[in-house]
């Protein structure tokens, strides 16, 4: 078996430095191979967008100093690397999509000298001609006219793809989408997930994709670990995941994903709201709006593995299949 | 491009003709220049010849028309005082005193500022932020005149190290160009501190540090460029406060600009003075206005695309 190129282990991030400071993620723990698409899901506040800004050290001062636990890259700890080398592997071996492509792009530089800042960096010689080359890799039209543009005259789709762009200048071995997706249209965030996929082959990448969107984990994901008030409740195979969801979280989750193929009924929904940092119950943080709850839930779960790669952290594994459309 | 400057300076004319307008009125409302100029043993035949003589036996209109054609040939008519000065050649004659000591002012305002500002916003929560911003808000709460005066009880009087007032080389420019500069100075360190904040907190200087960017260009390359926009959205409001400022400045080390002069003419009712002064503060603020405007252009690709 070969080594996971990302292994993250009791990954804390506080609020501070106090150890009673309320925490964003509580004892993360997770593998990502060489290649391979893991897909993090949870709602707004799960702490899926730090734990990918961990990987970077890319968190506020704030956070980076309530930081513990190990992230391994390549067998080497990111959190207590020093800056000179940290800087090598960001862009060089990590990169990293952010969200919003209305906000990512510097809104004084043209397109050229963002791309090619990037790609300066990863030792390209004829610059121009290696920025030509980035933008028509993300199907950019006329590159040569659009290095000279500046991002408020482009559309957010395109945006996005120049962030891509720049992501991958550096020839990056995983990359980390944070919902990037989330701001586009429909239609756009179709043709984007595509032309992922096929910048992914081309790259050889492995990808951690943060979402909240079950449609696009099934679309671009190999594995997917579900996050609830800062945990990994439940991870396995997307395929297990979706046919055999055995933690209620998820279970609640999928069902009330909108489908076509049923008729139209009233979509069910999780009673209650997540809670927020600082307040997150004892034990199973879901067990005040889980159905299945009972007096051992305010404990710690056990972690259970239900077949190969499928483990979850719940007293109670829903055991019968789900149906899914 | 052209033709949005073209606009702009259309407006400027479009300014200046009503401040003119102004300040012929006030000079009316606020006194009676013919008991100004005439002598304590004048008859009121002397006085109705100087009526007559200057135009005021005019109606208003006539006398403005009158006043705004010979503005426009350069004749802002003579000083009240002794000398009978022409206005324009004396206010003219004090203007290199005072853009001297403003520009010094403004560009020792601009790098202190900025560079205080950047170093708090790095060093946030520490104690140099701290001390910064402690000095911000002391530059913004001292009334320009008391300060000027321990300037000068201090290095002049105590120390000795500077000249206490006056116009000469370059020492004479320290004191008086801090107690112009400091409110400005103060202003432009909080407000480069704040937008560099936001800057360093942005998207974009996530996406230079996922890069891989080192930190100095980071602060340099990406979030400096974006922080200056607000520095010159203010610009024009901070060449105000220096020419108003200059008025307290000038008068408190004897600086012999225009400043002192409008100080000295307004205790005179000298109000062909005034009136040119007030005219030649006003083109220069626009002036500095249109500046503005063309740094926008340069600093801010997305202001391009709108003119």
């Amino acid at each position: 078996m070969t080594d996971p190129l990302l292994s993250i282990r009791g990954l804390t991030v506080r609020v501070g430095k106090r150890s009673d400071a309320p925490s964003i993620l509580d004892e993360v723990s997770l593998d990502l191979m060489p290649g391979e698409t893991l897909g993090l899901v949870g709602e707004s506040g799960s702490g899926k967008s730090t734990l990918g800004m961990s990987v970077l050290r890319l968190t506020s001062p704030t956070l980076t100093a309530g930081t513990s636990g190990r992230i391994a890259w390549k067998g080497q700890d990111i959190l207590t690397m020093p800056n000179r080398k940290l800087r090598h592997i960001r862009g060089e071996e990590i990169s990293m999509i952010l969200q919003d492509p209305m906000a990512s792009l510097n809104p004084v530089q043209s397109i050229g000298t963002q791309l090619k800042e990037a790609l300066r960096r990863g030792g390209k010689r004829n610059l121009s001609a290696a920025a030509e080359a980035a933008l028509a890799e993300v199907n950019i039209p006329s590159p040569a006219e659009r290095l000279r543009a500046f991002p408020h005259q482009m559309s957010g789709g395109m945006r996005q793809r120049i962030v891509s762009a720049i992501g991958l200048a550096q020839d990056p071995e995983l990359l980390i989408c944070d919902e990037p997706t989330t701001a586009l249209d429909a239609t756009i965030q179709y043709q984007f997930l595509e032309l992922l996929k096929a910048l992914r082959a081309a790259h050889h990448m492995a990808m951690l994709f943060i979402t909240h969107d079950f449609g696009v984990v099934a679309r671009i994901c190999d594995r997917v670990a579900v996050m609830y008030a800062g945990r990994i409740v439940e991870t396995g195979p997307v395929a297990e995941i979706f046919s055999r969801p055995a933690h209620p979280y998820t279970k609640a989750l999928l069902a009330s994903v909108p489908s076509t193929s049923h008729a139209p009924h009233r979509l069910p929904v999780i009673e209650g709201a997540p809670p927020a940092v600082g307040h997150r119950p004892q034990g199973c943080p879901f067990h005040p709006r889980c159905a299945a709850a009972s007096a051992h839930c305010r404990h710690a779960p056990p972690r259970t593995e239900l077949r190969p790669g499928h483990t979850l952290n719940c007293w109670h594994p829903q055991e019968h299949p789900h149906e899914i459309a | 491009m052209l033709k949005h400057l073209a606009g702009r300076l259309a407006e400027a004319l479009v300014a200046l003709l009503l401040m003119s307008l102004v300040i012929f009125l006030l000079s009316r409302v606020i006194g009676d220049p013919v008991a100004l100029l005439l002598s304590d043993s004048a008859t009121e035949a002397d006085r109705q010849m100087l009526i007559a003589q200057l135009g005021l036996d005019q109606p208003g209109w006539r006398q403005y028309l009158t006043f705004l054609g010979n503005a426009l040939q350069g004749d802002f008519g003579q000083s009240v005082t002794a000398g009978r000065e022409d206005a324009l050649h004396l206010v003219l004659s004090r203007l290199p005193a005072s853009l001297s000591l403003a520009g010094i002012a403004l560009l020792f305002t601009l790098v202190v500022g900025i560079l205080l500002g950047v170093l708090a916003a790095v060093t946030r929560g520490t104690v140099a932020d701290l001390a910064v911003r402690l000095l911000a808000l002391l530059g913004q709460s001292a009334p320009s005149f008391w300060l000027g005066i321990m300037l000068i009880y201090l290095f002049a009087v105590k120390l000795g190290w500077l000249p206490t007032s006056g116009l000469g080389g370059a020492v004479y420019y320290v004191l008086p160009a801090l107690t112009l500069g400091l409110f400005t100075l103060a202003a432009i360190t909080r407000l480069v501190r704040a937008s560099m904040l936001e800057a360093l907190g942005s998207e974009y200087v996530k996406l230079a540090r996922i890069k891989g960017v080192s930190e100095w260009a980071v602060v340099l390359r990406h979030a400096l460029g974006n922080s200056l926009i607000p520095v010159v959205t203010f610009m024009g409001t901070f060449f105000a406060t220096m020419i108003t400022g200059a008025v307290v400045v000038e008068t408190v080390f004897a600086w012999p600009g225009i400043g002192r002069l409008a100080y000295e003419s307004i205790m005179a009712r000298d109000f062909p003075v005034i009136q040119t002064v007030v005219l030649v503060i006003t083109a220069f603020f626009i002036l500095a206005n249109l500046i503005v405007d063309l740094l926008y252009l340069a600093i801010d690709p997305r202001m391009r695309a709108r003119s």
